[in-house]
């Protein structure tokens, strides 16, 4: 066995408070030349536990339980001192991370830095890890490694960054890589590729794979060996088979239940709590979505244009056009779903309609009146009837402001209510809409989670009664199980106030599951576009087929 | 009416506050300095600072000394020359004063005064009281370094928020004038500004350095503005209908309190030095007022004679409230600070 966790018990102590417990009782095998993979949302310990193998937690406020062991080929790792740990760290067990970009030095050369390791822990000369590094650049499948070598990180795009971070960490051949949702960060083809890459490293190189994730479709695709936590406890453990075709625990089930099935659509998806408190499990009607001719179009957007000048040179500048030549419809009450990965120009195309920027070309019409004149002639009464909400719901609320304030707020600027009281009235009802206890009225956005932050922002946008709302990757920030809940809430929104949503996202299988018709955009344009069923089972264009053969398949015996 | 309405804003930042004992004590010194400055300038307090009240350079009490704390030296107020040996010489103006000594009766009447040996912070030169003196003095030097620093931080503030957020051409404009300012020394743009005000008082003080302050302020929060404009918070309150002074000032005013907050403080701090070097070079307060700098500049020529007691005296009031407006300033960003919780 090559680790193996036993017991393992971790606490944090800030302050005088009892410890707050981070893994309770954790304890997993990793035999030699296979995969285990670490399962679990945010908060369940899975990030702590990788980081205590490698003895990288702060020793100051770190509680560790009198009878947890981490062995590593039979040695307790919690005995090592510093000096052995460094030993250890990077020649046998690597570590890759879920941000490239901040885990490179943005000063140093890829070279510069693949050579550091080399010649610190191998005490290669300059001239031999200079060799090494470019076999190693081309190993992880870099193109040109020779040119690459002396290019700073910035020039390199996320998915060559991740290959670099790999490089390194294999570059001493370890037994053992821990890799930390390496993936989360990056686009889904980006994401298929440096799966592809872990997996024959893991081969080729014979070493053993801690994988780190949230996500469960993953994991059928890379690990033979899973292990399930939530809460810093160990939910479930065993091989992929058994987790996948037979899991035991109510939590299992609800993780691999609650992502939209990329097959059919259920009228809900099924969240955690269904699960857990044993509800009724039969089967859920299906939900028929699809554009049909005699829908009433609210939106419509043609030959949309925007563009963003960048400086070239000392003088010149060029306009990069971000949304070219976009059009769709959307009708009263359906959505449309917009794909793309990063800088497709997506989200400038979100603003656009949102009426946060203004286009360069092209018309938006609102019910067949141009939107820029009708908000010149009206802009209280037109600019409420587009909204948005956003992606980050750490970022998308006033952090100063209290719920309260932050829901009325709209209420005041749009006329709404009349006296302060009526406003209330209102703003409390819309908690109570969306599923938010009356007592969230009076406290700050800071003591919610994600996903009741992103409740927030979704009754301040119904606070004004909008008849367009535009998700702009509004679930993508958050866990699986709560993004069923949101996505559930937005489907009930739908179906009682007859909204149209514009949904925006980079994650195919809740775009397909929330969509009557779907854009494809890549580089600013539509590739393809069409009713969301047909689009994603008979794909027409190259680069949606891509995108579709990459999104990673789930669990099929 | 919500259910179990919790705490506002303010009232959670108090609350935070009253368990930083830190915090706690600096509001109490400050606080204590701002009632003197309240009842010195309202003349409850320290009124008769000119008075000369003591012996010249009269020792503090609490010196080890075998004279008795409360004695006395009888001293005539004016004078009368001693008998000068003028070396067989003539006094060529003796006739003159000789008549004018004759037609002033006050002069040779005036009654003898009893003055103080000793006093509580001991005497200057002319014997006035130092314990009062420091009060006069931190009345001047608080009220030009408060309001100086408000002065400077709004200033700052305002053309910060208006290039920040607006950026292009108001941007453009504003830093021009920025460049401007910090491109001078220091000292040429005060004598300039100086020049140009041509008055010697508080007031022009104020607008000394409240005017040339306020360029360290603008470019933090400037900075800070350009950073909070595309935040998804803004965005949203733009796509509600909140217009551009409503987004500028109670959306992200408030968020930038902390920068704005720990200029304020390190502007008091410094303004009351720099009134100090103003005071020096003779831009300062006149003469018929005095402020911690002017009894810093009167103690340089003291120090070498020894007597150390007036420059103690307006140092360690200077240092006593500095530092506790500093670790008020820190403690209050604290509390301000929704992110932590009580």
């Amino acid at each position: 066995m090559l680790l193996s966790v036993r017991n393992l018990q971790i606490g944090f102590q800030t302050g005088k408070e009892t410890p707050f417990e981070a893994v309770r009782n954790v304890s997993f095998d990793l035999p030699e030349c296979t995969t285990v993979a670490l399962v679990g949302e945010s908060g369940s310990g899975k990030s702590v536990t990788a980081l205590s193998i490698l003895g990288l937690l702060p020793n100051r406020i770190t509680r560790m339980g009198a009878d947890s062991r981490i062995l590593w080929r039979g040695k307790n790792l919690l005995d090592q001192g510093e000096a052995e740990l460094r030993a250890l760290r990077g020649r046998e067990i690597a570590m890759i991370f879920q941000e490239p970009m901040s885990s490179l030095n943005p000063v140093f050369t890829v070279g510069e830095q693949l050579m550091e390791g080399l010649r610190l822990r191998l005490g290669m000369s300059r001239k031999q890890a200079r060799t090494r590094a470019l076999e190693l650049l081309s190993e992880v499948g870099i193109p040109e490694p020779g040119r690459r070598l002396d290019a700073y990180p910035h020039q390199l795009s996320g998915g060559q960054q991740q290959r670099v971070m790999i490089a390194m960490a294999i570059s001493c051949q370890p037994s053992l890589l821990i890799a930390d949702e390496p993936t989360t960060a990056l686009d889904v083809t980006v994401q298929r590729q440096i799966l592809e890459l872990i997996r024959s490293l893991q081969q080729r190189l014979r070493m053993s794979v801690l994988f780190i994730t949230h996500d469960l479709a993953l994991v059928n695709e890379i690990a033979s060996e899973v292990v399930v936590m939530k809460d810093g406890q160990v939910r479930e453990a065993g091989s992929r088979e058994a987790v996948f075709s037979s899991p035991e625990d109510a939590y299992t089930k609800a993780l691999l239940a609650c992502r939209p099935p990329l097959g059919e659509r259920p009228m809900r998806l099924r969240v955690i709590d269904d699960f857990l408190n044993g509800h009724s499990l039969q089967d859920i009607p299906l939900r028929y979505r699809g554009s049909d001719p005699a829908d009433e179009i609210v939106l419509e957007v043609k030959n949309l244009e925007k563009g963003f000048p960048v400086r070239e040179g000392l003088w010149r500048k060029r306009l990069f056009r971000a949304v070219r030549d976009v059009s769709f419809q959307v009708p009263r009450g359906k959505t449309v779903g917009v794909v793309g990965e990063s800088g497709s120009g997506k989200t400038t195309l979100g603003l656009t309609v949102a009426g946060l920027l203004q286009p360069d070309g092209g018309e938006i019409l609102f019910r067949g009146e141009n939107l820029q004149v009708a908000r010149a002639r009206d802009p209280v009464g037109f600019r409420r009837r587009i909204q948005i909400v956003f992606q980050n719901p750490y970022a998308s609320l006033n952090p100063r402001f209290t719920v309260g304030h932050i829901l009325t707020e709209p209420l005041l600027l749009n006329d709404i209510g009349g006296t302060a009281a009526a406003r209330e009235k209102i703003a409390l009802e819309l908690l109570s809409r969306v599923g938010l206890p009356r007592d969230a009225f009076m406290r700050y956005p800071h003591e919610f989670s994600g996903g009741q932050r992103q409740r927030i922002a979704i009754a301040r946008c119904l606070s004004v009664k909008p008849e367009v709302l535009i998700c702009d990757e509004s679930v993508s920030a958050l866990d699986v199980s709560v993004q069923a809940q949101v996505l559930n809430l937005l489907q009930d929104l739908q179906d009682e106030y007859h909204m149209s949503y514009v949904f925006i996202s980079h994650d195919l299988s809740v775009v397909r599951y929330m969509s009557d018709q779907v854009l494809v955009m890549h580089d600013g344009a539509v590739v393809e576009s069409g009713d969301a069923d047909e689009l994603f089972a008979q794909p027409r264009q190259p680069y949606t087929q891509e995108l579709l053969s990459a999104v990673p398949k789930p669990w099929n015996p | 009416m919500p259910p179990n309405a919790s705490p506002g804003l303010w009232t959670l930042a108090w609350r935070r506050l009253k368990r930083d004992r830190v915090g706690m004590i600096s509001l109490a010194v400050v606080v204590a300095y701002l009632c003197m400055v309240f009842l010195a300038f309202g003349g409850w307090i320290a009124k008769d600072w000119t008075r000369e009240v003591g012996v010249n350079y009269a020792p503090p009490v609490f010196l080890p000394d075998d004279q008795d704390p409360t004695a006395v030296a009888l001293v005539k107020p004016v004078a009368q020359p001693d008998q000068v040996d003028l070396y067989g010489l003539q006094d060529p103006l003796a006739r003159q004063l000789a008549q004018i000594r004759a037609h002033d009766p006050v002069g040779a009447q005036q009654p003898i005064v009893a003055r103080r040996l000793t006093l509580p912070l001991g005497g200057d030169k002319w014997g006035h009281d130092v314990l009062t003196k420091v009060i006069k003095g931190s009345e001047t030097s608080i009220l030009v370094g408060l309001v100086a620093a408000i002065l400077a931080t709004a200033l700052g503030t305002l053309m910060g928020a208006l290039a920040g957020y607006f950026g292009r051409w108001v941007d453009d404009s504003f830093n021009w004038l920025y460049g401007v300012f910090t491109a001078i020394p220091y000292l040429l743009l005060i004598f300039a500004i100086a020049a140009v005000l041509q008055q010697k008082g508080v007031s022009t003080i104020i607008l000394i350095l409240g005017l040339t302050g306020w360029t360290g302020v603008f470019r933090l929060v400037r900075a800070e503005y350009l950073k909070h404009k595309s935040r998804e918070y803004v965005l949203a309150a733009g796509a509600m209908g909140a217009s551009h002074a409503r987004r500028m000032f109670i959306h992200i005013l408030p968020n930038t309190s902390h920068v704005i907050l720990v200029q304020l403080s390190q502007n008091v701090v410094g303004f009351i030095k720099s009134e100090v070097i103003l005071s020096f070079l003779g831009f300062g307060v006149p003469v018929d007022v005095v402020s911690w700098g002017s009894m810093l500049n009167e103690a340089q020529n003291e120090l070498i004679l020894g007597k150390w007691w007036q420059l103690a005296a307006a140092g360690t009031a200077m240092a006593i409230l500095v530092t506790a407006f500093s670790l008020l300033t820190d403690a209050l960003r604290d509390a301000l600070d929704p992110k932590l919780k009580y």
